[in-house]
């Protein structure tokens, strides 16, 4: 403080320049509030500014279709294009309006012919046939538990076929099916050598050509390093052949083997020529519908003839109690019938499904952005007229559609999450600020939230990943070979139907057998579960899912969860407590009467909070939860029936908002056509967010206004 | 309340009663409500016991990989591959300086043709339909042309569309043309002098219509042909060429004689590879014997278990090339220095360039002239103490990562894991942030609490804590779009140039998330400081006004003393939270694993490691062991920070 004293402060006057530097220093601590402000909207406003004519353009589409692949397509210049009115009306959004060059459009109905049928318990399908029915029929699941493959099967030949077999595939053939083989047969005679080779014991170079045609034999080499797969033919690695040896190959092995031509083959100390004769048959079969059983088939199918019956399972019985009324399309169920002799069908009718088409011309080498299912259905509906044909196409990953799978995901996670977390953390709120002492305990549980508070996110996602994707357990009667630890339980397990069976590949253990056996018989035949019969309690993981992630983030917020519930409950005064138990009321419902309905505000406000900090999270789910790409929503997966529908539902992972951004944000290449997705995206990320964030915001102020005792 | 079961130990009330093992239902609600409270314990427990778990194996598992390393005389090759590294950025480094030169002394000129080309593009795209119609009218009226048996009319006819074609194609494409200023440009610093704008559009559009290069063109290509070979011809820069060829005369030998070593050594690797595998392959191969009861499988699998080699390879044998290779490299590289040193006595000072990035060339070329000596006298001492038995120790796997300058990984040579460059580049960002944050939110918590009015505290609180919510991925997506382009373009300019590292020369820096990371960090430093001003007892502040002191004098004095230790431990917290965060600097620190030079490079760092590779690797391969490692330190560095603040700040609490 200076001397020097002028007329306004009479005890403290500091000069003009001192003044002046306190105004500066004024100024610079209000420039520093305000710029972080001003840097805060900026980004806020950058973000609006791009993302909103997107969401204009796209309208609620934007929020209620899957993300797809968009495709830059440039169409050649064609009348009466046709396509479904839904699909033409979704190419309209994704295209700028007076861009489209777009003629003549005129809207009508088409039918389309179709059969419908009663399948009857006890028909006997090929899986191939199968597949299809399901897939044209929503809502039909068939779990067979039986396969038939001593019935015969359908096939047909469009246009006469001439085929050649071997002796013995010939000779099978005919034992199996006498009435397929027409009169005509050729012969041909073929001899071709096979060799007895005698190989000295030494060291080797051996190429991998000779090295691929040796493995079958019986020839026993040792390599001193082992070949990649994407090692150049003529490489060459050391080998060993321990023991002078004598081998017999065949013609096929013994030129690719034992060129001499060629470096890298092994010496030969004595070769013998042994002569083999082969017969040829060929024979001709003329167009139509056959019937043969199965394992004729499969020696047809090696000649080139098309099936859709699995060969080596065979065919699937119909386990149904009734008849199922299912429809096809006319041409697929001509298909059907001709191929599966023993189909039971009844209440066969005609007719016809309806839709709305829109017919539209299009003018030369317009460029049109086409979301990859409205492709899919613009190239099937013009498949049989021609009508469209694109000169290039090129697709861009994540930029269409719209962003519904993401929104719903991250909305999944955030209730299992906060259901998780509030439960926990309410209970763990009340201890402590109604139960506990001082003492070690609640000091050590202190300590750790502050911890718990002050870990990275990413390493939430290390632990979610190590704990809940790997090695969570789970209660199953068909563990996973690759458990970390399986411990059977009851043996009271229901065996699995066939069709899951196969489809999960599971190993039936036939004959009692330990664990660890069962897993190597498992393993050995590259299945990826067992079954024998046992219940375990297998320490599996749940693999990346929605509850692995609904888990991880409930630990990450747990500790915002507690603080802030326990700050409510503080905040009910003592006076409360101490009524309700002179009253005669237990301690607990005390709490429940007197405490908690007074602290609901505040926990309501900690879980906004936590919602907020959970949805914005991308780490933790990166590896537990989140899945780049997903086509159908997590409800429309679900196979199983009752509570383990519920356990399915919850075991797979989902498409996220955070991630999804990250995907398209960072993860793929840039153009200027994901550009509108990635803002788009952003935007209603932020959006979400940002309201939770003024809502907890808001309650919390209200709050503390209007609740004084 | 039921109050008709009522019970004698209580007059008043009394419980339903039910007791298992002497609990009652009073005491199992508590017990419920503990266990409850406990999960906090036990999952630090489990973080805890998982990172361990999980990275216990690496060490160990990383010493056997490079026990391999060496015995295969990887690690010898690999010492001559570090002396041939060096050597090849010598000539890059001159080749880029002479290029930049060019660049800067051409000017304006330089930058034509590129945006000829960007704007060619542009209109290319937008005349995409007429340019084809063109095309069709052209060639028709060739066809028609070429055919004798054509008529008049239709010939006529043929070139009339051509010629209604070509107009409709030069009008629309001249208006594109028109419509473009440097300001579409795809890099906005290619912008060059206003008045070849107009020669720019007509040359487009002229070569649209002939397909052929345009006069403009060719003139300007002979201009700047012809100015750099004048700059070519600046004795600096033939001395810069001599260099160039003086670095490059030795190197081809010296690579060949590296590449033939490193050829051997992946050999050698893959025969100790086979040799350490052979036993579990076998084991595996014996279980599958011992339950199959197929006969054909039984042969099979006993003959692939014959064929399982598991004699250990000769080490000694397979590295005998090394060894007798150790006079030629010598002589090579004895070459190779005595050729640099006449070659660093040419290279022209900095001073004589114009160009910044070139004058940053020639530094970095000094810079290596004074270390690549020394560089080559230690490689050539580890070469020669080289010996493939000396077993690796654990010690040394353990300060190799920790110390390790090297994260390599999915290498086909060798995979290296050493935290130094991850470690660098999280500090780095980390202090970048909280170094630009403080003053901002210390700066903004004084002003907030001591300074403003009530009405813009009620402002700028919930708007700080609105700040606070913002996802990092949001934040991150804007680094990746807009500032980096935004860092990058301003930072040209000159009156930046006094900045170390400027121009900035990439997109995605340390400092483009520093930026992010700072106004990420601002609302928990600013939470804190405020709470810590507020902690400061009103008498402190009375006294000083009572004094005299004017209300910043009182701030800046008596105040912010008085809470210094609150303020650290909040730029504490606020740095914890930054070095855990991900998003960001996965995204936009350009994932660079390198050492940073500037806070202007591309850099890695632990967190973005984290999560970019940990959802690739197998479960309890090496690289998965490395990176929960990597986890581990994150987790002590962050563990450390927060409990040093907290003591920090119960420090203060009780000074106050």
């Amino acid at each position: 403080m200076s001397e020097k004293v002028s007329n306004n402060n009479p005890f403290c006057q500091s000069k003009g320049g001192k003044r002046y530097r306190e105004k500066l220093q004024k100024a610079f601590f209000c420039f520093a509030t305000y710029f972080v402000l001003l840097c805060a909207s900026v980004i806020f406003g950058k973000i609006i500014y791009e993302g909103t004519p997107v969401l204009w353009r796209m309208g609620t589409d934007f929020l209620t279709q899957k993300p797809q692949t968009l495709a830059v397509v440039e169409a050649i210049e064609s009348d009466s294009i046709e396509i479904p009115t839904e699909n033409f009306d979704n190419i309209l959004r994704s295209n700028d309006d007076d861009a489209l060059p777009i003629d003549n459009v005129e809207e009508f109905e088409k039918s389309f012919p179709y059969k419908r049928f009663n399948l009857m318990p006890g028909s006997i399908i090929g899986e191939g046939y199968l597949k299809n029915l399901e897939q044209q029929n929503e809502g039909f699941f068939l779990i067979y538990t039986e396969r038939d493959t001593e019935s015969h099967v359908g096939f047909s030949i469009d246009q006469e076929k001439s085929l050649t077999l071997k002796s013995p595939d010939f000779e099978k053939l005919k034992s199996l099916t006498p009435d397929l083989i027409p009169e005509k047969i050729t012969q041909r005679h073929i001899t071709l050598n096979d060799f007895k080779l005698t190989i000295a014991q030494g060291d080797y170079n051996i190429s991998k050509t000779a090295h691929d045609a040796l493995l079958p034999t019986s020839l026993v080499f040792q390599m001193r390093e082992g070949f990649a797969d994407d090692d150049p033919e003529s490489s060459q690695k050391p080998a060993i052949i321990p023991s002078t040896q004598i081998i017999t190959v065949d013609s096929n092995v013994f030129f690719t083997a034992f060129d001499e031509d060629e470096e890298g083959t092994l010496a030969l100390q004595a070769q013998e020529e042994l002569p083999q004769k082969t017969t040829f048959y060929d024979f001709k079969l003329a167009a139509g519908n056959y019937s043969a059983p199965l394992a004729a088939l499969s020696i047809l199918a090696k000649t080139g003839i098309a099936t859709q019956h699995n060969l080596t399972r065979g065919s699937i019985i119909v386990n149904l109690d009734e008849p199922v009324e299912l429809e096809l399309s006319s041409s697929d169920y001509e298909n059907l019938v001709a191929n599966n002799p023993k189909l039971q069908l009844s209440a066969i009718a005609d007719f016809a499904k309806k839709a709305d088409f829109t017919r539209f011309s299009l003018a030369q080498d317009a460029e049109i952005r086409i979301d990859s299912e409205d492709l899919e259905a613009l190239n099937q509906a013009n498949e049989k007229s021609g009508n469209f044909k694109t000169n290039s196409k090129n697709t861009h990953s994540y930029a269409g559609g719209g962003i519904l799978g993401p929104i719903v995901g991250t909305a999944l996670l955030v209730i299992i999450c906060m259901i998780i977390a509030l439960f926990t953390g309410i209970a763990a709120a009340t201890f402590l600020n109604e139960y506990a002492r001082k003492g070690a305990f609640t000091k050590s549980i202190r300590l750790a939230m502050l911890n718990l508070a002050g870990v990275p996110s990413i390493v939430f996602g290390l632990f979610g990943l190590g704990l809940f994707v790997m090695l969570a357990p789970s209660l199953t009667s068909t563990p996973h070979t690759e458990s970390k630890l399986s411990i059977p339980l009851v043996p009271l397990a229901s065996t699995p139907q066939l069709r899951i069976i196969e489809e999960k590949e599971i190993h039936m253990v036939k004959h009692k057998v330990s664990t660890s056996e069962a897993i190597v018989a498992a393993k050995s035949e590259s299945m990826k579960y067992f079954h024998d019969g046992w219940t375990y309690l297998s320490f599996q993981g749940w693999g990346t899912c929605m509850l692995a992630g609904g888990f991880t983030l409930a630990i990450m917020v747990l500790p915002v969860i507690i603080t802030s519930c326990e700050e409510s409950l503080r905040a009910v005064p003592m006076g409360f407590r101490e009524a309700s138990l002179a009253l005669g009321a237990t301690k607990w419902q005390s709490i429940r009467t007197a405490v908690l309905p007074y602290a609901l505000p505040g926990i309501l406000t900690a879980s906004v909070l936590g919602i907020t900090r959970v949805a914005g999270e991308t780490a933790p789910i990166m590896f537990t939860a989140a899945a780049a790409e997903r086509s159908d929503m997590p409800w429309e997966a679900v196979q199983a029936t009752g509570f383990s529908a519920f356990i399915e539902f919850l075991q797979q992972s989902v498409q996220a908002l955070p991630y999804h951004i990250y995907t398209v944000a960072g993860r793929i290449p840039q153009s200027e056509y994901t550009e509108p997705m990635q803002y788009g995206s952003v935007l209603v990320f932020m959006l979400i967010v940002m309201s939770l964030a003024t809502v907890s915001i808001w309650l919390r102020l209200h709050f503390r206004k209007k609740i004084k005792w | 309340m039921k109050k008709k079961r009522q019970k004698s130990e209580n007059p008043f009330y009394s419980g339903s009663g039910f007791r298992i093992f002497g609990i009652g239902k009073q005491e199992a609600i508590k017990y419920f409500f503990g266990g409850n409270a406990t999960i906090a314990v036990i999952v630090i427990a489990l973080i805890i016991g998982f990172l361990i778990k999980e990275s216990a194996t690496f060490f160990p598992q990383y010493r056997d990989s490079l026990d391999l390393y060496r015995k295969s005389g990887q690690e010898f090759v690999s010492f001559s591959d570090e002396q041939l590294t060096a050597q090849k950025k010598l000539p890059s480094l001159v080749t880029q300086a002479r290029v930049n030169e060019i660049e800067e002394r051409l000017g304006a000129i330089y930058r034509v043709s590129s945006v000829h080309s960007d704007f060619k593009t542009k209109v290319l795209k937008n005349t995409s339909s007429e340019r084809k119609a063109y095309k069709r009218a052209k060639s028709r009226l060739e066809s028609t042309q070429a055919n004798q048996s054509s008529s008049a009319d239709e010939k006529e006819e043929a070139q009339d569309d051509y010629e209604a074609a070509r107009e409709a194609l030069r009008i629309t494409a001249q208006k594109t043309a028109d419509s473009l200023d440097y300001g579409d440009l795809k890099t906005r610093s290619w912008a060059t002098d206003d008045k070849y704008l107009t020669p720019i559009r007509n040359s487009i559009v002229e070569n649209l219509l002939t397909g052929e290069q345009t006069a403009f063109l060719k003139e300007i290509i002979a201009e700047e042909t012809k100015l750099a070979e004048e700059v070519n011809q600046l004795d600096f820069i033939r001395n810069l060429s001599k260099a160039k060829d003086g670095f490059s005369e030795h190197l081809p030998t010296f690579e060949k004689f590296v590449v033939g070593m490193a050829e051997i050594a992946t050999q050698n690797k893959a025969q100790a590879i086979n040799f350490v595998t052979a036993k579990k392959r076998k084991d595996a191969l014996k279980a599958k014997l011992e339950i199959t009861n197929n006969e054909e499988t039984k042969i099979r699998t006993e003959l692939e278990l014959k064929r399982v080699l598991d004699i250990e390879p000769d080490y000694a044998e397979l590295n005998k090339p090394f060894y007798g290779s150790l006079d030629k490299h010598l002589e090579l590289t004895n070459r190779l220095q005595k050729q640099n040193r006449e070659a660093f006595t040419i290279v022209p000072s900095a001073s004589e360039f114009e160009s910044k990035i070139a004058r940053k060339k020639i530094k970095e070329i000094k810079e290596i002239e004074n270390s690549i000596d020394e560089l080559f006298t230690e490689k050539r001492k580890q070469i020669e103490s080289w010996n493939h038995s000396k077993p690796f120790t654990l010690s040394e796997a353990i300060t190799g990562f920790f110390f390790g300058t090297k994260w390599i990984t999915n290498s086909s040579w060798q995979d290296i894991y050493g935290l130094v460059p991850l470690l660098t580049g999280s500090l780095a960002v980390a202090i970048i942030a909280v170094l630009i944050a403080i003053p901002f939110s210390v700066g903004g918590a004084i002003y907030v609490n001591r300074l403003s009015t009530p009405t813009e505290r009620q402002i700028i609180k919930p708007f700080i804590e609105f700040i606070e919510a913002i996802p990092s991925i949001v934040l991150a997506f804007f680094g990746v779009v807009v500032l980096g382009t935004v860092i990058q373009e301003y930072s040209q300019l000159p009156w930046f140039s006094w900045i170390p590292g400027f121009p900035v020369e990439g997109r995605l820096t340390i400092l483009n998330a520093g930026l992010l990371l700072a106004l990420m960090s601002v609302p928990t430093i600013f939470t804190l400081c405020e709470d810590a001003l507020n902690n400061v007892p009103s008498s402190y502040r009375d006294a000083s006004l009572a004094l005299g002191a004017t209300k910043l004098q009182t701030v800046t004095k008596v105040v912010l003393p008085s809470c210094a230790s609150g303020i650290i431990a909040a730029v504490l917290l606020g740095f914890g939270r930054i070095i855990g965060e991900t998003m960001v600097v996965l995204l936009v620190m350009g994932g660079r694993i390198a050492i940073p030079k500037s806070f202007t490079d591309p850099a890695h760092s632990m967190t973005g490691i984290l999560a970019q590779e940990i959802g690739e690797v197998d479960q309890g391969s090496l690289h998965w062991g490395a990176l929960f490692m990597v986890g581990f330190a994150l987790f002590v560095i962050a563990l450390t920070l927060n409990y040093v603040s907290q003591r920090v700040l119960k420090k203060f609490t009780k000074h106050s």
